[in-house]
């Protein structure tokens, strides 16, 4: 857990990229993929923080 | 290029695409026979299984024999890029498969083999496209070099390139960058033991996909000798393989893109030419 921070950051880097990329994936238009990236990222990080969630029950619930 | 369906009505492409697409994943060029392009066909075929031959030329036939034997069945090379080159994956799967049972040097030129074999793959891929364009385009015409296929290898080759020679420059720069960025730091983390066939096939695989940048770290980083615990290998290896996987999201934006202004283009030209029609 010490380098729980290092890992926070390098997971934020590795979403800026999945983001961005997908953004453009989905929008022709430069703008518009840049004026939809806060709202990607923050269902992004929802839906991330969700899985970790369920992942930390089910090692709790069935794995320790 | 000239656009198809210019006159009443949109005429019909040369071939089913899907069609041209398979024939061409099992023999580079097939779809192209298909669509009635011979010359075109056999300068492909000449091409992508050139480059695999001299690959395999150089590797000894031991692109597979580098997957970790716990790793290794029936299916398990299919997720490197050779499998693109379906007939030549087939053909090395049976002829070479993972080798004899017992340990044997590498081959001196093993490292440029293995990328021509997993090149000769990412071309067949492109052609594949290509062969799909085609398919739709009355027989006889061709997009030339400004082909959503040909822009969609510039992409593989330099992360953006595919987008700059569309015009999209700020896309260009930042694909670029961010693809780059990613690719530079995993390697900075697994500290280059990340560019290395051997040691991790399927996250070279990944890597691969960022095209000149991996080929041109790989080159002057990889494959050192690893004496001690790299204490974030683990990221490294899944954030440089990261930046190969979303090189490939940024190859198919650039294909869609420029075939929906190919396409989009010749229907709009085909409506129009209706509409003067009826009037």
């Amino acid at each position: 857990m010490k380098d729980l921070g290092v890992h926070l950051l390098l997971f934020a880097l590795v979403a800026a990229g999945i983001v961005l990329l997908s953004a453009f994936f989905s929008e022709e238009r430069d703008g518009a993929a840049l004026a939809g990236l806060p709202r990607r990222f923050l269902v992004f990080f929802a839906g991330c923080a969700i899985l970790a969630g369920v992942l930390i029950f089910l090692e709790h619930a069935f794995a320790s | 290029m000239s656009p198809p369906g210019r006159k009443d009505a949109p005429r019909a492409g040369a071939g089913e695409s899907g069609v041209a697409v398979l024939l061409t994943w099992f023999i580079p060029g097939a779809g192209h026979l298909y669509l009635g392009r011979p010359g075109f066909a056999l300068a492909a075929f000449v091409l992508v299984e050139g480059l695999f031959l001299v690959g395999l030329e150089l590797s000894g036939g031991m692109g597979f024999e580098m997957l970790a034997e716990e790793l290794r069945g029936p299916l398990s090379p299919a997720l490197s890029p050779e499998a693109a080159n379906l007939g030549a994956y087939l053909w090395q799967t049976r002829e070479y498969g993972f080798g004899l049972p017992f340990p044997r040097p590498w081959p001196e030129w093993v490292n440029l083999g293995v990328a021509l074999t997993a090149a000769s793959g990412v071309l067949n891929a492109c052609l594949m496209s290509q062969a799909h364009v085609d398919a739709r385009l009355p027989r006889g015409e061709s997009v030339g070099r400004r082909s959503p296929a040909v822009l969609a290898l510039l992409a593989w080759l330099v992360p953006g390139l595919g987008h700059l020679a569309q015009g999209r420059k700020a896309r260009a720069a930042m694909v670029f960058l961010t693809l780059v960025a990613l690719l530079v730091l995993g390697t900075v983390l697994a500290e280059g033991s990340n560019l290395s066939r051997e040691r991790h096939f399927y996250y070279w695989g990944g890597q691969f996909m960022a095209g000149l940048p991996a080929m041109i770290l790989e080159a002057a980083h990889g494959h050192q000798r690893v004496s001690a615990t790299i204490p974030y290998v683990e990221a490294g290896l899944v954030i440089a393989s990261i930046a190969g996987m979303l090189n490939i999201m940024a190859m198919l934006d650039v294909f869609g893109c420029a075939d929906a202004r190919l396409f989009g283009r010749a229907r709009e030209a085909a409506a129009g030419g209706a509409e003067v029609g009826a009037s």
